[in-house]
């Protein structure tokens, strides 16, 4: 009852003898209440409308569709495209940061020269009008094989220029990636004849069997597994699928498998060969298994007892899960993570990989899809990823005294991410003419001599090829949704589009360069590719109108049309025999096993995510740790070593050693320590120098044989207590929770149906 | 009263009117010294308000800390002027006579303090006096009257208004006393709180039963007050804090640390303004006794709380009550059991150290370090695990600008005090003489027999 | 008089006048994979401060939806389970009745409302929220001016002294509700989707009108895996959860972390 019905109340009583009238009728008039009611929310309001753009986001290379909600010219949040074949609406939590990394506080607004010299940290901002002649002037000069372009692996419509650009001014292009899969591309390209790692039908098939995959956190799109693995889980019209899963630490995906078990270090590919042999039950091999199995003969050697101690996997445990793996209607194989790391990484990943072919999987639904190819035949859906014994012939070449006149670099972080012996920095910084196209100052740039801020990928255009898609084929189209942040003023500052700047200059240059690349700018180049997309007449847009069809497809995010599915190919094993895996050091002085995991939220650490705020606080799935790095070991392993949770420990390996909280890690194997990555930078602005450790850096220079990779998984170490505590930023309480037995939060059944 | 010295009026005018008309060294020691820790709170406080609650060591989840202690602590230490008054008044124990304004005026400034520290909790104190009053009829909107917060200020502000009253009823005679011994402004100001009192019987008369009336009508209030101030725990959701038993607990530790605060205060004003021929052993000695019955039922309540949490089948409340029992809080409670009863009680039972003023300040002061430290274990270890099933457990710290307003509300009654001492009698003079007139007394043999049977 | 002003109105026996329409939501555990894609959209859409560093460590962190990681068992046979956690919009809310100022109250459509403007900052609807789901504003935020540009116009920036929770998204419901307005038409099921439910990638999240029968969350609702938690207390929720399906786990004895003994450790 409010006060005025109170008044009313007293008023009529009032009346009624006789005083009082003066009450009725006073206080506030009724629509007054209205105003604003003083228990609304103030959201409950309305305000005016907005406006979407779809694009891509292009936050881990995987260019899931999004749209992007702007108001008064600013994003203001990101959403995945419902209609973008690869995430169908969803996103993760990277692509909700997209924001805080394109209104970044530290981004790089004008083209930029340090001041005095190079490493001084002090810089001049420049016109691009000024910078660009002698840009120009400094490629001109350079020889033939002078330049070198480092980028990160790109596909798409930046895949095609770069490519063209590349080859057509002589330069040399390397691309980096900090935590190599080559191991598993080539092992997809010899079990599926594709380096392009399929499509595994986890939203449809029975059983997913995974060692070392982690495909819910990292590699090819975690948002398009999330959503089948939602599907796989709960999905309406099936009945549930059963998941298992082997890694030598209980990672994020890990946790989600219904029954995960540790293996040892390395062993993974023995462990499926075991698994395989149990599912084959005594029987003959496959004639493609037999190069891996090294025969009939030896085959017996990999039975489950046999095995047992190698893996540390009971053989009990390997025969169940050959077991439920052989009787599920249809089951995937999936592999990656650490296992892939190890010097032997390319015999793992076909051991399990080849798993596939026991189930005849390839091409069937609830199996392995092969994907479909890019629609337009010159825009790559992959760029080749040079390897890290390359790159340390690129660096001992430069030692050696063979330097390059000028190097490019784009969204490729090599010094951060190379392992510090390699002593990258020093060397690349014997080239005498740096350029970065980055917008943030990350620890490569920190070397340019020249840095030409690009845009960021909301404020640009490009476009994107999904890396996993079996079902369609897609062009995803990333178009500007909002004016840039730092906008060009008469061509005076601001920033500029990295391929608008390669376009630029390939005009200017002209020759060979100005026929490859025809463009004036990307917009040119994909209006371009979508005219070509109009004129088939057929797919997710069709109009007769080709303004139409480009605003269609822009409007839609891209273009894309139902894949026929692609055959499968001979699996071709032959060179991929047993190896015991390698490591750094000798296990008695570095006993314990160094697995590095890219971090859910930040990645490796070679992107800027780092610089948002918002991933920094969220907390890490398993250990709830923010802002920081830790060392998460086995509970067990710290009360041997004296231990406490939140002493500073120091990891030594033969390659430099690091300081970082202990954290109790229930799902790590007592001789197996863990360290995420993604912190450790001493550049990247505010919210990310200075925290944290960059486990890369101490990793062995180790590489894997057959690929040429580094084997990241090789590295040992040991753990010394430095008598030093911290407290480790956490979103968990003080105390790691438990549940009261009588009370659960969390609830649990055992019926499946 | 067999101890009282025989004093003229005359000499009781003077010795009781000198804390108002003489003004030693020792005071403005006091008073530079208690302004000094007052604007130490006032810094706090300012820095509070102004980079909000984030210079407080509260957290998620425990965001109740040493305000809300130090709250309850000083509504626990108001019960004193209506127990000694009040009670005692309408018992008719003599032995009252010397204490009752200062403890009264202690119940005055203490639930000032305490309502002081309700506004500076809160996130935004400056909206706390705006939303907390029914003020908003425009827009037709009341406080929500199922809150214990709406509660509090309710029963506070009732308990604040009779305990003034109270004070200002029994201060009228002296008063006028004060009129009549003092000339120039002073004799004017006097003049007018006094209310023309002339003392004729009419008045004498009025002013009995006003008193008595006064008495009965807040003994309720004062049996209220801190049973709600209970409710703001008992009538949460939070395990611990959940209780049946918190009103009549509050109550009984409230009158605990509350009496035995008189006695410092008593003592003080004992040597501060050489008082010794009024406040005397034997007052001590009446107190202590009352101490001992207190802090028997305050230990009964406190051992049913723990009992019924360790036995009850209630997972959660068991949990809290176990976390409150390991360490470092096991220490902490330790600590308080021995302030509050093991270390004072078998003290009281001695008449020698009940008249021992010494002693039975320290005890006083131990129960109050004891009472304090009770509220602090009701409040934190339960807010650091509520649900124990929850995610975030926590821990708590207070902060620097917490412990200065802790200083701050010790400086703040204390100067409150002085101040008061200052301006009015801190010995009702009336009450005092009326005493006097009261006691005849015989003799048979060697003994003095009190001749009424007021005592 | 009795509809006087929305909210000031409560039975207790039925917390809610029904007006036909009651938000929920369902949260499959079964799905969940504690991916934190609800999270850092949750902060995105409702302009939340950022937690840095410090107020981590001061233990102020505010995230108005959590992936509450339980432990369960030693290794090798450890698993994790992820809980998202968010207010549960009690129908019996215990955060409501010990405001002072009705600055959290009950709608009429089953949303437990934070009023911002009333709050003054008591946080006793915090201790007493069982899920620890209410967030205090201890520091006025810092905002970088870059940061300002990516605000939600349509949500408040809170300031210090203020309680602050999840809200089931209220600005998207009322959007959702104009939009439709403005054709004439009725809510439709799916028309409102919270931040974290559109960002999910698993589908764990399902939100919507717990009494229309035909929708989504209310079938849902229905599944036989369905529990609330601490439903013990009564605070009847709007947030139903279905329960985790493990396989492996005995009828008998439900699995769960550590003993009751456990839960007295403490930090010194
Ligand atoms: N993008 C942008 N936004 C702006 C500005 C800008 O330049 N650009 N300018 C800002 C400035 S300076 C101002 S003053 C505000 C103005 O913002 P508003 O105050 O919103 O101004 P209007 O939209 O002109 O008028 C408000 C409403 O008043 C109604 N109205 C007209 N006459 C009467 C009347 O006699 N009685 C009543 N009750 N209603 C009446 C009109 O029909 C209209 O619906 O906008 C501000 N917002
Ligand atoms: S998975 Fe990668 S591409 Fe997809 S939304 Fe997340 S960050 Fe962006
Ligand atoms: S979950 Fe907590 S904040 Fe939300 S309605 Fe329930 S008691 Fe209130
Ligand atoms: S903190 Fe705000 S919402 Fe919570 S009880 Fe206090 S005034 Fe009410
Ligand atoms: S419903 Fe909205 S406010 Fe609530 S947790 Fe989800 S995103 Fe946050
Ligand atoms: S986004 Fe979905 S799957 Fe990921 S943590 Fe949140 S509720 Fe779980």
């Amino acid at each position: 009852m409010r006060r005025r019905d109170v008044l009313k109340l007293a008023g009529a009583s009032g009346l009624g003898i006789g005083s009082g009238v003066a009450f009725v009728g006073c206080g506030a008039p009724e629509r007054e209440y209205h105003i604003q009611s003083p228990v609304d929310i103030p959201e409950d309001t309305i305000t005016g409308l907005d406006t979407w753009y779809a694009s891509i986001c292009q936050d881990s290379g995987d260019g899931c569709g999004v749209i992007v909600r702007v108001k008064s010219g600013r994003a203001r949040k990101i959403e995945g495209n419902p209609d973008y074949p690869l995430n169908r609406g969803k996103s993760s939590a990277r692509a909700q940061a997209a924001l805080q990394t394109l209104y970044n506080p530290d981004r790089i607004p004008n083209p930029m020269v340090p001041r005095q010299r190079r490493g001084s940290g002090r810089y001049r901002f420049m016109r691009w009008d000024d910078v660009l002649p002698e840009f120009q002037e400094e490629l001109s000069a350079a020889q033939d094989g002078g330049i070198v372009m480092i980028t990160e692996p790109v596909n798409g419509h930046l895949g095609m220029i770069l490519e063209r650009f590349t080859q057509n001014i002589g330069a040399r292009w390397l691309t980096y990636e900090p935590l190599e899969q080559a191991a598993v591309r080539q092992a997809s390209a010899q079990v599926f004849g594709t380096t392009r790692v399929p499509q595994f039908d986890v939203a449809h098939t029975d059983y997913v069997l995974s060692i070392g995959g982690a495909f819910l956190e990292g590699g090819d799109s975690p948002v398009h597994y999330g959503r089948a693995y939602g599907h796989f889980r709960q999905g309406e019209g099936r009945s549930r699928g059963t998941f298992a899963h082997f890694d030598t630490h209980l990672t994020m995906t890990a946790a989600n498998a219904d029954e995960w078990h540790p293996v040892n270090p390395g062993t993974e590919g023995i462990l499926a060969l075991s698994i395989a042999h149990a599912v084959l039950d005594g029987g003959t091999v496959p004639p493609a298994l037999r190069p891996l199995t090294g025969g009939e003969g030896t085959f017996a050697a990999y039975a489950a007892e046999n095995v047992a101690d190698i893996t540390g996997v009971p053989a009990d445990v390997i025969e169940s899960v050959a077991h439920d793996f052989a009787a599920a209607p249809t089951a995937v194989a999936m592999g990656g993570g650490s296992a892939a790391g190890h010097t032997n990484g390319l015999f793992n990943m076909t051991a399990v990989f080849a798993l596939n072919l026991l189930k005849e999987n390839v091409g069937r639904q609830g199996g392995v899809l092969l994907n479909a190819p890019s629609p337009l035949p010159d825009i790559p859906a992959d760029t080749p990823v040079t390897s890290f014994q390359e790159w340390e012939a690129f660096l001992s070449e430069i030692d050696r005294g063979q330097v390059p006149q000028v190097l490019l670099i784009h969204g490729a972080n090599p010094v951060f991410g190379l392992p510090g012996v390699l002593n990258a920095a020093n060397i690349l910084g014997e080239i005498p003419y740096i350029v970065s196209f980055s917008n943030v100052l990350d620890e490569t740039t920190a070397l340019a001599d020249l840095i030409l801020p690009d845009h960021h990928y909301l404020e640009s255009w490009g476009s994107s090829v999904p890396p996993v898609g079996a079902e369609y084929s897609t062009l995803g189209i990333q178009q500007p949704v909002v004016r840039p942040y730092h906008q060009e003023f008469e061509g005076a500052a601001g920033t500029r589009a990295f391929a608008d700047v390669l376009l630029g200059l390939a005009q200017t240059i002209g020759g060979s360069l100005a026929e490859a690349l025809p463009w004036e700018s990307m917009r040119d180049a994909i209006r371009a590719s979508v005219d070509e997309l109009q004129a088939r007449g057929d797919g997710s847009v069709t109009s007769d109108d080709p303004e139409a069809f480009w605003i269609s497809v822009l409007q839609r995010g891209g273009w894309w049309i139902p894949a026929e599915s692609v055959p499968a190919n001979e699996p071709d094993l032959t060179g991929v025999a047993l190896a015991e895996p390698d490591f750094s050091s000798a296990a008695q002085d570095y006993p314990y096993h160094l697995i590095v995991t890219p971090s859910v939220l930040l990645g490796d650490g070679s992107g800027s995510l780092a610089a948002s705020p918002w991933l920094q606080s969220t907390a890490d799935p398993m250990t709830t740790g923010v802002w920081s790095t830790w060392i998460a070991l086995n509970p067990k392993t710290m009360e041997t070593l004296g231990i406490a949770e939140n002493d500073i420990v120091r990891i030594t390996s033969v390659a430099g050693s690091l300081l970082a909280p202990a954290y109790p890690y229930p799902g790590i194997g007592e001789g197996v320590v863990s360290v995420p990555l993604g912190q450790g930078h001493s550049q990247l602005g505010r919210y990310a120098e200075n925290r944290g450790e960059n486990a890369l850096r101490i990793l062995a220079p180790v590489v894997q044989e057959q690929t040429g990779a580094l084997a990241w998984s090789a590295t040992r170490v040991r753990i010394a207590r430095t008598g030093r505590r911290t407290r480790l930023p956490r979103i968990e309480g003080i105390t790691a929770p438990v549940q009261m037995p009588d009370e659960q939060t969390f609830q649990i059944t055992n019926e499946t149906h | 009263m067999h101890e009282r010295p025989r004093l003229t009026p005359i000499q009781i005018n003077r010795d009781l009117l000198r804390s108002c008309l003489e003004t030693p060294l020792v005071f403005y020691v006091l008073l530079l010294l208690l302004m000094g820790l007052v604007g130490l709170g006032v810094v706090a406080a300012t820095l509070l308000v102004t980079y909000g609650l984030g210079v407080t060591g509260l957290n998620h989840p425990v965001f109740w800390g040493f305000f809300i202690i130090n709250f309850v602590f000083w509504v626990g230490i108001s019960h004193a002027g209506t127990m000694i008054s009040a009670i005692l008044r309408l018992s008719a124990a003599e032995w009252r006579r010397p204490v009752v304004r200062a403890a009264e005026v202690m119940t005055v400034f203490s639930l000032m303090t305490a309502a002081l520290f309700v506004v500076l909790h809160t996130g935004r104190p400056w909206r706390t006096l705006y939303w907390a009053f029914p003020y908003d009829f425009v827009r037709g909107i009341w406080p929500d009257v199922r809150s214990p917060l709406v509660w509090d200020p309710s029963a506070i502000f009732t308990y604040l208004t009779g305990s003034i009253l109270f004070v200002y009823a029994a201060l009228i005679p002296d008063l006028a006393l004060a009129r009549d011994k003092t000339t120039g402004w002073r004799r004017l100001v006097y003049g007018v709180l006094c209310l023309g009192w002339r003392g004729n019987a009419r008045q004498w008369k009025l002013l009995n039963a006003t008193g008595l009336l006064l008495s009965a009508l807040i003994l309720p209030v004062f049996v209220s007050v801190h049973s709600i101030v209970s409710w703001d725990f008992g009538m949460s959701l939070v395990p611990g804090w959940h209780v049946h038993i918190f009103a009549p607990y509050f109550v009984v530790g409230a009158v605990l640390s509350g009496v035995a605060a008189v006695i410092a205060l008593m003592a003080v004003m004992r040597s501060l303004f050489r008082l010794h021929d009024y406040i005397r052993p034997e007052h001590f000695d009446m107190i202590g006794r009352l101490l001992i019955v207190v802090a028997l039922a305050w230990a009964y309540f406190y051992f049913i709380d723990v009992i019924f949490a360790l036995l009850s089948k209630e997972e959660a409340e068991y949990e809290v009550m176990k976390l409150r029992l390991s360490p470092p809080y096991l220490y902490l409670f330790l600590l308080m059991i021995v302030c509050n009863v093991f270390l004072p009680v078998p003290i009281w039972m001695f008449r020698r150290f009940r008249r021992n003023i010494g002693i039975m300040v320290w005890t006083a002061i131990v129960v109050n370090i004891g009472m304090w430290l009770e509220r602090f274990l009701i409040i934190i270890p339960t807010l650091q695990r509520r649900h124990p099933d929850a995610f975030a457990w926590g821990d708590y710290s207070a902060s620097l600008v917490e412990i200065s307003l802790v200083i701050f509300s010790f400086a703040n009654v204390g100067l409150l005090l002085l101040l008061f001492s200052k301006v009015f009698p801190v010995i009702p003079i009336w009450e005092e003489k009326e005493g006097h007139i009261w006691k005849r007394e015989f003799r048979i043999g060697k003994l003095r027999l009190p001749a009424i049977v007021r005592e | 008089m009795r509809q006087a002003v929305e909210g000031t109105e409560q039975d207790t026996d039925k917390p809610v006048a029904s007006i036909g329409r009651r938000w929920g939501m369902v949260v499959d555990l079964d799905r969940c994979t504690g991916c934190q894609a609800c999270v850092v959209a949750c902060h995105a859409e409702n302009n939340i401060a950022l937690n840095l560093e410090d107020v981590v460590l001061q233990q102020r962190a505010m995230n108005w939806i959590r992936i509450e990681r339980y432990w369960e068992g030693e290794y090798p046979n450890v698993k994790a389970r992820f809980l998202p956690m968010f207010c549960q919009h009690c129908n019996n809310a215990p955060c409501e009745p010990v405001c002072p100022v009705y600055a959290t109250y009950h709608n009429q459509e089953g949303l437990n409302v934070q009023v911002y403007n009333r709050c003054i900052g008591t946080r006793y609807c915090a201790n007493n929220c069982p899920y620890h789901a209410r967030f205090f504003n201890f520091w006025e935020r810092d905002l970088e001016d870059s940061h300002a540009e990516y605000l939600n116009p349509n949500v408040t920036v809170r300031t210090k002294g203020i309680m602050e929770k999840c809200t089931f998204c209220v600005q998207r419901i009322r959007k959702s509700e104009w939009e439709r307005r403005q054709a004439d038409e009725e809510l439709q099921d799916g028309d409102v989707q919270p931040a974290c439910v559109q960002a999910c990638p698993t589908d764990t999240l399902v939100f919507g009108n717990l009494e229309d029968e035909d929708s989504r969350v209310a079938k849902l609702a229905q599944n036989k895996r369905h529990y609330r938690v601490m439903e013990n207390l009564g605070t009847d929720t709007n947030v139903i959860y279905l329960k985790k399906v493990d396989p492996h786990a005995s009828e008998t004895a439900p699995a769960h972390a550590g003993s009751a003994a456990d839960t007295s450790r403490n930090s010194a």
